[in-house]
């Protein structure tokens, strides 16, 4: 028997739920759409312009980091659940695989990519 | 036979063994026996949850007002204003569903679906009691993070999908904080899963029957992820995404109705759920006193943390985004790093 | 299997979706979903270690990347797109040439239907194993191209300055 198979099973009983409040709350509930509600809320403001324009470089660059460290978290999972029976050469394993992403981090920092200006 | 009737986690696997006799000399075949077996924790976790969220709601009101030396909901609503959560969740539920006309119709209307699942699965993996948990998975604790990293994904398409520009910039902000906070909180549960060898809920509960990993050097670990946790869940400090002097109410503002009601379901979900793992991986989860049932301990703890996020709402003001991004990426993911070069050396010399 | 079936209709449906579909956000949004049901395929497989690593890596990293460049992309997102250019022919003819390779590879590869392992603690455990013998040095060299990765990331960084 798979486990995971509760996983799905679960997925399926989220789906359901939320699938079946909101076919609940649409029968329920009254709707009287106007003009004026259903314009995009600004304040009370006319909305000036649209809201899909181009976004700032910052966002993109703090993804890339994080895509980065996120895989090396990935590979310190199955490393430190293996840690305690492999002892001080595992030690010496992890010591360089950080030693060489903590360089890369203090560069980041050095070259001011941390900084959200 | 079940007798004195030690605790829920017991009952339930009194109820499973009958279940599966039942199953057995009827002969029913074994995936349709897991199957209804599992749907039926599902719907008992939704049950838990929809109460959970009332009285988290109730308890957030109260421990607000109180810290403010106010009284919170009194009059409205019978005894110390009990049933204004339960009026408030009717409202939602009647309340007109607006999409504007500008938004992308459909994409609005599945972000609220989409931010409930990893909710559900997270609660999936949640040791309650000795038996109760929905599955003891050998991924584990990598499952909620997982399934956690879709929520972000939510949120951007609610806050994309509205088309309006305080949305935008909530879900933005959201995805970027979630995802710098991540980090930390990954690698601060990696030095619980050194010290135990496993990523499986029930070793990490079992590994701390004698002493809370609280009280040694995972201490760090705890402060580590409690931190990253509330930034995690969006919590003030860390409520940037939701500031609502500047954004009004983030990548929420057009939802109304049930649909916004599920994103503040999950909001206290996942509240819940970064607490019910911190009292799993540090504070012994189930383990307590021999006369009380597993389930009490397990929840007292967890609301204790739930306190917690609840007292830090009213302790500190909220960030700045660039402190915020430093705070995460120049001290948290470096402090995780030595908390992970201190676990190993600890481990090693306590061989 | 049933549910093998299933996970490999939906990625297929929303591959197919992610190119056809006008709105460059809702292509990103079904590249999300196509993942997630490889992620699926890979559970079905019982390679627990790598359904989860799927989705926490690109379902929560790439994804999110993808969605951020998207939003550089000025207009775009609101824009309908062509849905073909010029270099039709190329493209086609490359397809081909990658779907055969693909094709022969498969046929001559033994089919795995599970990973699984007698070990309580699933692909984990021997996935760390192998990363700390067998396969130490790869493992060193991930954290290089890792550094890479960063490097890049900064130099792209850099740029905008000027």
């Amino acid at each position: 028997m798979n486990d995971y198979l509760a996983v799905f099973i679960f997925i399926v009983m989220a789906l359901g739920f939320t699938a079946a409040g909101l076919i609940t709350a649409y029968l329920v509930r009254t709707s009287r759409p106007s003009l004026k509600k259903n314009e995009t809320y600004e304040c009370g403001e006319e909305p000036v312009g649209g809201a899909w324009i181009q976004f700032n470089m910052r966002y993109y660059v703090f993804a890339l980091l994080f895509v980065v460290f996120d895989v090396e978290a990935v590979f310190l999972f199955p490393w430190a659940v293996v840690f305690k029976s492999f002892g001080v050469s595992a030690l010496v394993e992890l010591l360089v695989f950080l030693g060489i992403l903590l360089a890369g981090l203090l560069y980041a920092w050095k070259k001011g990519s941390l900084q959200w200006e | 036979m079940i007798y004195a009737s030690q605790s829920l986690g017991d009952l339930w696997n009194w109820l499973l063994q009958q279940f599966a006799e039942l199953c057995g000399s009827l002969g029913i075949p074994e995936v349709i026996r897991y199957m209804v077996e599992k749907g039926a924790y599902a719907v008992g976790l939704l049950v838990f949850i929809s109460l959970t969220a009332l009285v988290m709601i109730y308890m957030e009101r109260k421990v607000s007002a109180h810290m403010q030396l106010r009284y919170g909901p009194m009059w409205t609503g019978g005894w110390h204003g009990w049933s204004q959560t339960i009026a408030d969740m009717i409202k939602l539920l009647l309340k007109e569903d607006i999409i504007p006309d500008k938004a992308d119709r459909w994409v609005h209307r599945i972000a609220p679906i989409v931010i409930f699942v990893p909710s559900l699965i997270g609660f999936l993996v949640i040791p309650f009691d000795k038996y109760l948990i929905g599955a003891d998975l050998n991924v584990g604790i990598l499952l909620v993070f997982g399934f956690s990293s879709i929520a972000v994904l939510s949120i951007f398409m609610g806050g994309w999908a509205s088309n309006n520009k305080y949305t935008l910039l909530g879900g933005l902000r959201s995805a970027a904080q979630m995802i710098s906070y991540e980090l930390p909180l990954v690698l601060s549960v990696l030095g619980v899963i050194m010290t135990v060898g496993s990523l499986k809920m029930s070793d990490i509960v079992m590994a701390q029957k004698d002493v809370w990993f609280l009280f040694t050097p995972n201490l760090l670990g705890f402060i580590i992820y409690i931190i990253a946790g509330t930034a995690e869940v969006n919590r003030t400090p860390f409520d940037l995404p939701e500031a609502e002097s500047e954004l009004v109410s983030g990548y929420n503002t057009e939802y109304s109705g049930l649909k916004y009601g599920f994103f503040m379901l999950s909001e206290f979900t996942n509240t819940f759920i970064i607490s019910a793992i911190a009292a799993t991986f540090f504070m012994g989860g189930w383990n307590g006193p021999s006369w009380l049932p597993g389930i009490v301990s397990f929840l007292a703890k967890t609301y204790l943390i739930v306190f917690l996020l609840m007292w830090f709402r009213w302790t500190f003001p909220r960030l700045r985004v660039d402190r915020l991004m430093d705070f995460g990426w120049k001290f948290l993911l470096p402090l995780s790093f030595f908390n992970i070069l201190m676990i190993a050396v600890w481990v090693l010399v306590k061989k | 299997m049933l549910l093998l079936l299933l996970f490999a209709a939906i990625a297929i449906i929303a591959a197919i979706l992610v190119v056809s579909m006008k709105n460059i956000m809702h292509c990103a949004l079904f590249l999300a979903l196509f993942l997630l049901s490889v992620a699926g395929i890979f559970f079905c497989l019982d390679a627990d270690f790598l359904g989860i690593v799927q989705i926490l890596v690109y379902v929560g990293g790439i994804i999110v990347l993808i969605l951020f460049a998207v939003m550089l992309t000025s207009r775009v997102s609101s824009a309908l797109l062509e849905q073909t250019n010029e270099q039709k022919g190329l493209a086609i003819t490359a397809c081909l040439l990658l779907a055969s390779a693909i094709t022969a590879a498969a046929f001559r590869t033994p089919l795995v239907t599970s990973f699984y392992t007698a070990d309580p603690e699933g692909t984990t455990r021997s996935t760390g194993e192998l990363l700390l013998t067998v396969y130490a040095l790869p493992f060193e060299i991930a954290s290089v191209v890792l550094l890479v990765a960063l490097i890049g990331a900064i130099v792209l960084a850099g740029k905008k300055g000027e």
